[in-house]
C-alpha cells in the first residue's frame, strides 16, 4: 500500500522538477557536431529540437564548456556565425533553420480541412509536425490551424484511417482525404486500463469493433462474439433467449470455482452481461494470455472481455435508428410415434386403458413451437462540440422464442456523457438503465417441456376431456400434464430493473501525464416469480395452488485510479501505468415459497396468498476487494517491446492471512520487420514474434466457503410443545482457503502481408492451473460431504490461428475475408486421488451420472457403461464386462471437448450492395444425448422416439433397439449407446444488404440508410440426431460450477437453436 | 513549483482515498449466519446445539420415512411399492448395488446426525458461560452421547463395522479417511457412549415448568433421559452379535420399573391414532406438530393413500396380512393396515397394485401402512416412536427365554397379547417361545422399522425370506396375468447387511466393501 503512494508522489515531483530547475545545463563537449550538442540539451532540459540534418552548418564541429548556463544563452554562442538560426515554438520546441532563411520564411500559420473520402469532415484528427512532438487536432468540422517552420512535413494521423505524411511546400491552405486503413497493424487495440496499438501489443488480445456486430442484429452480444475470435469458445446453453451464453476463454480452467471470464464494461467490473444492448458497444477486446490479463491478476484466469460502448465525438449531430423484425422458427422436427405406434408400444409393454378415449393423434412439437416474432427497436444521437460530446440511446427489444409462452422484453437506456473542463481536465459519465422481464419455460430435466415433446403421448389433446379445467394428463402416469401445460404452469416470470455506470475525471498534468480517477456502480432489483394455479395441474391441484418467489437486490460500487505516464524519448518509448482500485459487491437475496391458495383472493397469484407460508430463506453476502496494480511499456524503435504487469490483490473471501496474491507477468516482442537486415518487402510486410509468461488468479467461489457454517434460522425442535431455534453446523471451516493460480506461457507470431492487407497471427499456449479452488469431496463419516481446499491442478494447452485479410479494397468494390481455428486440450492432473461423478440425469426417480472428473483425462469427458449389442436372443443390450467379471465396465466413454472449433467469414461489399457470410463449427467433440434415455429406454408408458419401432421384438430379432422393459432401466443407463459425434458446421449468419445511394437519401436528409436481410442457422451440417448440436444442458448459470464445468455437451431435453430471418434497417440522419 | 502543487494534492487525495483501513475494508464479514467459531459461547448457544441434534430426526429421509422401508420392506412386512422405483426394489430383492442413492443418504444422514453431537461434544466444554449449570452441562453431553449412539446403532447394522468418527472438525484427508472399525469396536462405542448418557441422564427432566426442560410429558418423551439410555442398552447388548442376555434383562427391567412411570396405554389403537402424543408407553418420540414445515413429517403421505395419485411405498405384503388373520389379530391388524378402494376423494385409486389388485377391480381393496394415521398434506403431526415400551417389554421376554426362563417370558410377552385381546401363549418349550415372541414382536411392531432386525437377530433372515410365496402380478388385456414368483433368493447372510455406499468408498481409499459386493 505504502508503495503507491510513494510512487504517486515521486512522479508528481518529477513532474514539477521540470519546470522550476532545468533551465540551465551543463556541457562539456569537444569537437562534437551541433546535432549531438542539441541532444545534449535534450537530455537536461525540456526543450526540444528540430532540425535538417542535411544543412551542411549541422555537421560543424564544436566545443561547448558551460557550467549550469540558461539555454538560451548557449544556443545564442553555439550557433552565432554558424549560419543558423532559431525559433523558439510553443512547447518549448527550438527549429533551428538556415539563417539566411531566418528572414524570407518566418513561421507561418496554415489551415486546412480532414475529410473522409465520403466527404465527411473528421473530428480529432491528429495534425503533428514530423520529428516532433507538436501537432494539434481537427474540430468539429475537421479544420484545424497549425503555425510550422519552413520545410516542414505534416503527418496527419487517425483512429482507422491510413496515416498521410504532406510536406507542407508553400501551401497556405491545404485539404486532405483520408483513406480508411488497410493496415490492421495500425488498429489500436483496448486493453487492460489503456490502448495499445496492436503493432505494440506483446499479449495475446483477439478484438472485436463495432463494425463486427453492426450488421448482424444480435440481441446478446455473446452471440456477436461466437466464431469470431480464436480461442473463445461461446457455449449456448440453451435456445430460449433468455438463456444468454457462457464464455470459456483458452479452455475452462477449474472445477468447482467459476470458469466464466470478467466482464469489464467501460472500466466497471459487471456479471450481468446479458441486458447490455449490443448496438451499444464500440468493441469488444478479449485479453487471452497471462501477461495480458495479468492487470486484473485477481480474476484474470478465465480471461477478460472487455466492452467499450460508444462514445460521442466532436461532429455534429447524428441520429441513428436501427430496426429490426426477426422471423425465428425451429429448424428440425424430431420423429416420435404416433398414436397408433403408440398404442402398439403400450399394449407391448403390458399396459391398458379405455383406448377409446384417447383417441387423439396430437403431434406436440406443432402445438408448442411456433412462429416467433421478435422486434428490436434502437434510436441514438450522439455528437459534441470541442469540449463536449455525448452519445444517448434507446433501445426496445421483445423478442419471442420458439416455444410458446416464452419471451424476453427489453428496454436500455444510455448516456455518455465527456467534457473537456479545462485545457488538462476532463470528465464524463456512463449512465445506463436497463429493464428486462421475461417468462422462461422449464428445459433441461425429464419434466421439461422438450422432453415432453417427445414422452407426452400423442393420443391425448391439449385439455382434459373428463375434468373440466384441467390440462390432458396422460391415463399411465398420473401427474404428468403434457407439454403445452409445462408452457404455462407454473408460470415463471423474472423481471429486473438495472441501473449501472461510472463517472470519471481525468487530468493530464503535463504532456503525457495522465490522472484518471473512475467510480462505478451498479444497482439493480429482480424478481422471479412463479405460480401453479389450483386448478388445470394434477400437482397444483394437491398442493391447492403453490407459489414461490426470489428477489435479488445485488449492489456493487468501483472506485478506480490511475496515473498513466507516457514518454518518448528519441527512440525509447516508455508508457508507465500505476493503479489503485477497490471495490465491494453485496449480494441481498431473499426466497420466499407458499402454498395452498384456496382462499386467496382470486388473481392473487403472489407469494402472499397462499395460506401456508415456508419460512423466507435470505442470502446476504459482501465481497471486497482492494488491488494494486502496475504496468511497464517498453519499446525500441518500435521494434523491440517490453511489458511487465503486476497486481496485488487482496480479496475478503479469504481469510485473514490468506487474502493478498501477487500476479506478476512479463512479455516481449521482436518486430523483426522492423530492423534494416529485414528490408523494405511488400510481401512480408510485418513480422512479430511475441512471448509472455504471467501468473493470473481466481476467488470466484461463495463467500461463505471458507466458513463452518452454523444454521441457526433453518432448524426446529419441538420441545414441551413449542417450537425452538436449534444450531446445526452445515460446512468445515478452512482458514487457509487462498487464491486459485493460473500460470500461463503465451508464445506468438504475427505476420503481415502486401502491406499487411493480410494479416496472420498465431498462437500458441499453455496454462496450468494449481491451487485449484476445489470442493474436495470427503469422506460423509466426517458428517460432511464436502470441504473447499486448495488442491488439485489442470492444465489447457493450445494452438489459435487467425486470418484476416483485405482481398480487395477497391472504393467500389471490397471484399475481406476472416477465419479462425482453435486447439485445446485440457487434462485434469491431480484431484486428490479422488473422483467426481457430475453432470446427473434423473430419467425415471434415480440419478445417473453422466460425466467425470479424473486425473490424466480432460474436464468434459463422459461416463457409462459400454454399450456393445442388443443381445437377439433376449432383446437386451450387452454391456462389456469387467475383465474377469460378471459385472459391467463403467468408465470414460466419450470426450466432450472439441479437438477445433473455428469461424470463417467473408464479407463483400460492391457499390451499394453487400453480403456477409459467417460460417462456424466444431469438431471431433462427443455428445452425450442423454435426452434419448427418456425417448428410447420403453421403461415408462410414455411416447418413444420413432426409432423404437425397430426395437427387438422376438428371438432372433437382429437390431440396435432392444425389447420393451417395463420398470427397468438397465438397457437405458448412461453408455456408449448415447454417445453421439457433435461436429457440425453451421451457416451462422448470411446478410444481404443494400445502402441506399446518397443522391436518395440526401432528400430526406441522411447520411446513411441501410437495408438488410439476415437468415442465422440457415444450414447445419451434422451428423448429430437430437434437435440442435449447440447445447450443453448444464452450462447455464443455475447449475452448480462442477457441472457447469465439468460436464459439458449433455443433452438433456434441451431448447433447440431457431432458425431467423431477419429483415432490419439502419438509418443515420 | 507552486504551478502544480494543487495537481499534486489531487492526486496524493486520489490515491489516498481509498486507502482508509484497508485492512479493515476486506474484512468481509459473514451476514445473517453463525460459523463455528463463533456460533457455541452462550448457554443459550449450547441449548441450541442440542436441540440441533435432535433436529436429524426432521431433517433426514432416513428418520422421516426410510428406517421403516429399510426395515419392513426388506424383511417380510412389505413390498417396495412405489411403481417399484428401482432404488427400493433393489433392497426388497437384496440386490442392492453400491451406487444406490438411498443408501448413500442413509450414510450421510447418520454421519451427518453424529457429527453435530460430535461438534457439540467439543465445543461444550470451551463454554464459560456461567449460565450453563453443570447439571445442565452434564445433561446436554448425557443427551449428545446418546444421540450419537443411536445413530452409530443404526449405521452398524445397516452396514457392520463402520469408520469410527468422533471428532468431526478437520477436513484432512490423514483425519478423515479413517479405516473401518469391526461390528464389535463400533458396538463397544456405542456401549461407552450410553453408559456415559445413563451417568449423565436424568430420569425425568426437572427444569421451570413451561421451560424446554420441564418435568413434562412433552419434553421428558422428546429429549433423552435414562429411561431412553436403558432402552437403547437392552436393544444393543440383545442385537450385537456377541450378545449377553443378562445384561439385556438388566436394562429391560430398568426400564420397566424406571421412576419415569413407563406403562402400557390399555388400548393399542389409542398408541397410533395421533391423538396421544407423549403417553406412558413412550420412551422417545420424534415430536411433530401437524401443518408447520418445519417440524412435520411428510414421510407419512408416501405411505397412505391421499388425493395425489401416486402409487405408496411400503405396501403390506399379504404374508404380513396373513400372519394377523392367522393369529386372529384383528385389532392390530385393523390397525396398522388401512384396505381402500377409493381416495379421500372419493375417486378410485389410480393405479394399479401388481401384488394386490393388478387390474384396478373397484371392488377389490388395496392396503396401506397406517401406522401413522394422518398424512395432512405432507405435514403430518402423529408422531413416531423411537423407542416403546411393548418393544422393550418383548424384549425382556426374549431375554427370559434366551436366560432359560420361557415360562416367565410367557407371562411377560401375555401382557402385550390381552391388551389387544388375544389369549395367553401356547407352548413352553424355549423354542416355542423364541418363535411366538418373533411372531409377536412382528405383530405388534410393524412399521415401526423393528422387524428386519428381529429376523438378523433370530439368525432366520435368510429362511424367513426365501420360504417366502409371494407373487405380483400384470393385467395384460384387462386379464390378471399368471403370477411372477417374487425373488428372493439374493437374501444370503452376507447380504443382511448392505453395501458401503460406492460415494464413500470412492471418497475414502481405506474403506474395504462388504464381502459379496
Amino acid at each position: 500500500m505504502k508503495m503507491t503512494i510513494a510512487l504517486i508522489l515521486l512522479t508528481a515531483f518529477q513532474v514539477a522538477a521540470w519546470d522550476g530547475v532545468a533551465q540551465n545545463v551543463t556541457l562539456q563537449m569537444k569537437q562534437a557536431e551541433i546535432s549531438k550538442v542539441f541532444r545534449a540539451i535534450e537530455k537536461q532540459s525540456p526543450y526540444r529540437f528540430l532540425y535538417n540534418y542535411d544543412l551542411p552548418a549541422m555537421q560543424k564541429k564544436v566545443d561547448v564548456d558551460v557550467k549550469n548556463t540558461p539555454v538560451l544563452t548557449v544556443l545564442n554562442d553555439l550557433l552565432s556565425g554558424s549560419g543558423l538560426g532559431y525559433r523558439i515554438m510553443n512547447n518549448r520546441l527550438v527549429v533551428i533553420m538556415s539563417a539566411n532563411a531566418e528572414n524570407k520564411a518566418d513561421d507561418r500559420k496554415i489551415t486546412g480541412t480532414i475529410v473522409s473520402e465520403a466527404g465527411e469532415a473528421l473530428s480529432g484528427v491528429s495534425v503533428r509536425i514530423k520529428g516532433t512532438d507538436f501537432g494539434t487536432t481537427t474540430d468539429a468540422k475537421g479544420k484545424f490551424t497549425i503555425e510550422v517552420p519552413e520545410n516542414a512535413v505534416l503527418i496527419i494521423s487517425y483512429v482507422g484511417f491510413e496515416s498521410q505524411e504532406l510536406s507542407v511546400g508553400a501551401m497556405e491552405t491545404i485539404s486532405v482525404k483520408l483513406k480508411p486503413s488497410d493496415n490492421q497493424m495500425e488498429q489500436v487495440v483496448v486493453v487492460g486500463y489503456g490502448t495499445q496499438k496492436k503493432k505494440d501489443l506483446t499479449g495475446s488480445v483477439s478484438t472485436l469493433s463495432s463494425k463486427d456486430l453492426e450488421n448482424r442484429p444480435a440481441t446478446q452480444f455473446g452471440y456477436a462474439i461466437e466464431g469470431k475470435a480464436a480461442g473463445v469458445q461461446v457455449i449456448r446453453s440453451s435456445g430460449q433467449p433468455q438463456a444468454g451464453f457462457s464464455i470459456r476463454i483458452r479452455g475452462t480452467s477449474s472445477i468447482t470455482a467459476g470458469s466464466e471470464p470478467l466482464y469489464i464494461v467501460d472500466g466497471v467490473i459487471t456479471e450481468n452481461i446479458g441486458e447490455i444492448n449490443p448496438a451499444d458497444i464500440e468493441n469488444i477486446s478479449v485479453l487471452k494470455d497471462a501477461s495480458s490479463a495479468a492487470i486484473y491478476g485477481t480474476r484474470g484466469s478465465n480471461g477478460v472481455v472487455i466492452v467499450t460502448t460508444k462514445r460521442g465525438k466532436a461532429q455534429k449531430l447524428k441520429i441513428g435508428f436501427n430496426t429490426s423484425l426477426t422471423l425465428s422458427k425451429a429448424w428440425k422436427k424430431m420423429d416420435v410415434l404416433n398414436g397408433s405406434q403408440f398404442k402398439d408400444l403400450a399394449t407391448e409393454m403390458g399396459e391398458t386403458t379405455d383406448w377409446n378415449k384417447y383417441k387423439a393423434n396430437t403431434d406436440w412439437q406443432k402445438e408448442v413451437f411456433r412462429n416467433a416474432l421478435t422486434q428490436n427497436y434502437q434510436l441514438s444521437a450522439t455528437g459534441g462540440t470541442r469540449n463536449t460530446s455525448y452519445y444517448v440511446s434507446g433501445s426496445v427489444l421483445n423478442q419471442n422464442g420458439i416455444v410458446l409462452n416464452n419471451n424476453v422484453k427489453r428496454a436500455t437506456l444510455k448516456a455518455n456523457v465527456d467534457q473537456q473542463v479545462t485545457k488538462f481536465l476532463k470528465v464524463g459519465a456512463s449512465l445506463n438503465y436497463s429493464n428486462w422481464k421475461d417468462r422462461d419455460v422449464p428445459e433441461n430435466y425429464r419434466n421439461g417441456v422438450i422432453a415432453r415433446l417427445f414422452t407426452t403421448i400423442p393420443n391425448i389433446g391439449i385439455r382434459s376431456l373428463d375434468e373440466p379445467g384441467m390440462y390432458a394428463r396422460s391415463p399411465f402416469i398420473n401427474d404428468l400434464e403434457n407439454p403445452v401445460s409445462t408452457v404455462y404452469q407454473p408460470d415463471h416470470l423474472f423481471v429486473n430493473n438495472r441501473f449501472y455506470g461510472s463517472v470519471y475525471a481525468e487530468a493530464e498534468l503535463l504532456p503525457g501525464l495522465k490522472v484518471k480517477s473512475l467510480f462505478g456502480f451498479e444497482q439493480s432489483s429482480g424478481k422471479f416469480t412463479s405460480f401453479q394455479d389450483t386448478v388445470q395441474t394434477r400437482y397444483g391441484r394437491t398442493m391447492h395452488g403453490l407459489a414461490s418467489e426470489n428477489t435479488y437486490k445485488p449492489k456493487r460500487w468501483i472506485s478506480s485510479n490511475t496515473i498513466n505516464y507516457k514518454k518518448q524519448i528519441k527512440d525509447h518509448s516508455i508508457d508507465v501505468l500505476v493503479g489503485f482500485e477497490t471495490e465491494r459487491a453485496k449480494i441481498n437475496n431473499l426466497y420466499k415459497s407458499s402454498v395452498d391458495f384456496r382462499d386467496a383472493k382470486p388473481g392473487d397469484n403472489s407469494v402472499e396468498g397462499g395460506s401456508v407460508k415456508s419460512r423466507p430463506i435470505p442470502e446476504l453476502g459482501t465481497a471486497s476487494k482492494v488491488s494494486v496494480l502496475g504496468r511497464i511499456n517498453y519499446n525500441y524503435k518500435d521494434k523491440y517491446f517490453l511489458t511487465t504487469n503486476f497486481r496485488q490483490d487482496g480479496s475478503g473471501n479469504f481469510p485473514t492471512g490468506h487474502k493478498w496474491g501477487s500476479f506478476p507477468s512479463f512479455s516481449a516482442g521482436w518486430r523483426i520487420s522492423q530492423e534494416e537486415f529485414f528490408g523494405k518487402s511488400d510481401v512480408l510486410s510485418e513480422l512479430k514474434i511475441r512471448g509472455g509468461w504471467g501468473v493470473v488468479g481466481n476467488d470466484n467461489i461463495p463467500g461463505t466457503a471458507r466458513y463452518g457454517l452454523v444454521d441457526t434460522l433453518g432448524p426446529k425442535y419441538l420441545v414441551n410443545g413449542v417450537v425452538q431455534t436449534a444450531y446445526i453446523p452445515k460446512s468445515f471451516e478452512n482458514d487457509d482457503l487462498t487464491w486459485e493460480k493460473t500460470k500461463q506461457v503465451d508464445v506468438g507470431l504475427d505476420l503481415g502481408f502486401f502491406r499487411n492487407r493480410i494479416l496472420v497471427t498465431m498462437d500458441y499456449y499453455s496454462k496450468k492451473t494449481t491451487n485449484m479452488l476445489l470442493a474436495v469431496p470427503v469422506p460423509t463419516s466426517t458428517g460432511f460431504s464436502l470441504a473447499w481446499d486448495n488442491a488439485g491442478s489442470l492444465e489447457n494447452k493450445g494452438f489459435e490461428f487467425t486470418l484476416s485479410s483485405r482481398n480487395i479494397a477497391r472504393p467500389n468494390f471490397k471484399w475481406s475475408t476472416d477465419f479462425n481455428i482453435s486447439f485445446n486440450k485440457n487434462k485434469v492432473l491431480d484431484v486428490v486421488g479422488q473422483q467426481l461423478i457430475v453432470g446427473a440425469v434423473n430419467p425415471a426417480g434415480s440419478d445417473y451420472n453422466t460425466a467425470i472428473v479424473k486425473e490424466g483425462m480432460p474436464l468434459g469427458s463422459f461416463y457409462g457403461k459400454i454399450s456393445q449389442r442388443v443381445d437377439t436372443a433376449t432383446g437386451d443390450i450387452v454391456f462389456m464386462k469387467k475383465a474377469g467379471s460378471t459385472e459391467d465396465s463403467v468408465g470414460i466413454i466419450g470426450n466432450a471437448n472439441p479437438k477445433f472449433t473455428y469461424g470463417f467469414s467473408n464479407s463483400i461489399t460492391y457499390k451499394n450492395f453487400s453480403l456477409d457470410v459467417f460460417f462456424q463449427g466444431v469438431s471431433g467433440n462427443d455428445v452425450m444425448n442423454a435426452t434419448r434415455i427418456l425417448t428410447e429406454s420403453m421403461a415408462l408408458p410414455m411416447n418413444q422416439s420413432a426409432s423404437v419401432l425397430r426395437r427387438w421384438k422376438n428371438p432372433g430379432d437382429k437390431t440396435d433397439m432392444p425389447r420393451v422393459s417395463p420398470e427397468l432401466w438397465d438397457n437405458s443407463l448412461p453408455s456408449t449407446r448415447y454417445i453421439e459425434k457433435g461436429s457440425y458446421l453451421r451457416l451462422k449468419a448470411l446478410t444481404i444488404g443494400y445502402k441506399l445511394p446518397e443522391r436518395i437519401i440526401s432528400k430526406a436528409k441522411m447520411s446513411r440508410c441501410f437495408v438488410y436481410l439476415t437468415a442465422e442457422n440457415l444450414f447445419t451440417f451434422t451428423n448429430y440426431s437430437g434437435f440442435d448440436p449447440e447445447l450443453s444442458a448444464f452450462s447455464g448459470k443455475g447449475n452448480s460450477k462442477e457441472n457447469q464445468n465439468a460436464a459439458p455437451g449433455v443433452d438433456w431435453g434441451t431448447y433447440p437453436q431457431s432458425r431467423d430471418f431477419v429483415l432490419g434497417l439502419n438509418i443515420t440522419f | 513549483m507552486k504551478k502544480y502543487s494543487y495537481q499534486i494534492l489531487t492526486i496524493a487525495l486520489l490515491g489516498l482515498l481509498p486507502l482508509v483501513s484497508c485492512k479493515k475494508f476486506l474484512d468481509d464479514k459473514l451476514e445473517g449466519a453463525l460459523t463455528t467459531g463463533t456460533a457455541y459461547k452462550t448457554a443459550y448457544d449450547i441449548e441450541a446445539a442440542i436441540r440441533g441434534c435432535y433436529h436429524v430426526f426432521y431433517a433426514t429421509d432416513y428418520y422421516q420415512w426410510e428406517n421403516v422401508m429399510l426395515s419392513d420392506v426388506r424383511s417380510d412386512n412389505a413390498y417396495p411399492g412405489g411403481n417399484n422405483e428401482e432404488t427400493f426394489y433393489d433392497y426388497d430383492r437384496f440386490i442392492l448395488p453400491a451406487s444406490n442413492t438411498h443408501s448413500y443418504a442413509h450414510w450421510k444422514a447418520l454421519y451427518n446426525g453424529i457429527a453435530r453431537c460430535n461438534i457439540l461434544l467439543k465445543k461444550i466444554n470451551e463454554v464459560t458461560d456461567p449460565a450453563l449449570t453443570t447439571e445442565r452441562r452434564n445433561q446436554i453431553i448425557g443427551e449428545a452421547s446418546f444421540l450419537r449412539a443411536f445413530h452409530y446403532y443404526h449405521l452398524v447394522k445397516l452396514y457392520g463395522g463402520v469408520p469410527l468418527e468422533l471428532e468431526s472438525n478437520s477436513a484432512s484427508p490423514d483425519k478423515t479417511r479413517k479405516p473401518r472399525s469391526t461390528e464389535k469396536e463400533v458396538y463397544d462405542q456405542i456401549v461407552t457412549d450410553l453408559e456415559t448418557a445413563l451417568a449423565n441422564l436424568p430420569d425425568n427432566y426437572n427444569g421451570p415448568a413451561g421451560s424446554s426442560t420441564a418435568n413434562d410429558p412433552s419434553v421428558n418423551k422428546v429429549r433423552a433421559t435414562k429411561g431412553s439410555a436403558n432402552a437403547m442398552l437392552a436393544k444393543v447388548w440383545a442385537q450385537r452379535s456377541d450378545r449377553d442376555y443378562n445384561k439385556v434383562l438388566q436394562y429391560c427391567n430398568a426400564v420397566i420399573s424406571s421412576p419415569a412411570g413407563y406403562a402400557l396405554l390399555a388400548n393399542y389403537n389409542d398408541v397410533f391414532d395421533g391423538h396421544h402424543d407423549f403417553n406412558s408407553e413412550s420412551i422417545l418420540e420424534i415430536p411433530y406438530e401437524e401443518g408447520n414445515w418445519d417440524v412435520s413429517c411428510w414421510g407419512v403421505q408416501l405411505y397412505l393413500a391421499p388425493e395425489d395419485g401416486w402409487q405408496k411405498y411400503c405396501v403390506p405384503s399379504k404374508d404380513l396380512v396373513a400372519a394377523y388373520d392367522a393369529a386372529g389379530d384383528a385389532v392390530r391388524k385393523n390397525s396398522n393396515i388401512l384396505f381402500m378402494t377409493v381416495d379421500p376423494n372419493g375417486d378410485p385409486i389410480s393405479w394399479a397394485d401388481e401384488n394386490w389388485n393388478p387390474c384396478q377391480d373397484p371392488d377389490v381393496g388395496t392396503p396401506f401402512n397406517n401406522k401413522q394415521k394422518n398424512p395432512a398434506g405432507w405435514a403430518s403431526g402423529d408422531n413416531f416412536y423411537l423407542l416403546r415400551l411393548a418393544d422393550i417389554i418383548l424384549l425382556k421376554a426374549e431375554a427370559q427365554n434366551e436366560t432359560g426362563s420361557p415360562s416367565a417370558a410367557a407371562t411377560t410377552l401375555n401382557l402385550i397379547r390381552n391388551r389387544v385381546g388375544l389369549p395367553n401363549v401356547t407352548g413352553s418349550t424355549q423354542a416355542q417361545m423364541k418363535t411366538a415372541i418373533l411372531l409377536e414382536r412382528r405383530l405388534e411392531l410393524a412399521f415401526e422399522a423393528q422387524r428386519w432386525d428381529d429376523l438378523v437377530r433370530a439368525g432366520v433372515a435368510t429362511t424367513v425370506m426365501q420360504a417366502l410365496n409371494e407373487n405380483s402380478y400384470t393385467c395384460p388385456g384387462g386379464v390378471q396375468s399368471a403370477p411372477v414368483h417374487m425373488d428372493y433368493s439374493h437374501c444370503t447372510q452376507q447380504r443382511w447387511i448392505m453395501p458401503i455406499p460406492q460415494v464413500e468408498m470412492d471418497a475414502n481409499p481405506n474403506l474395504v466393501q462388504n464381502p459379496g459386493y
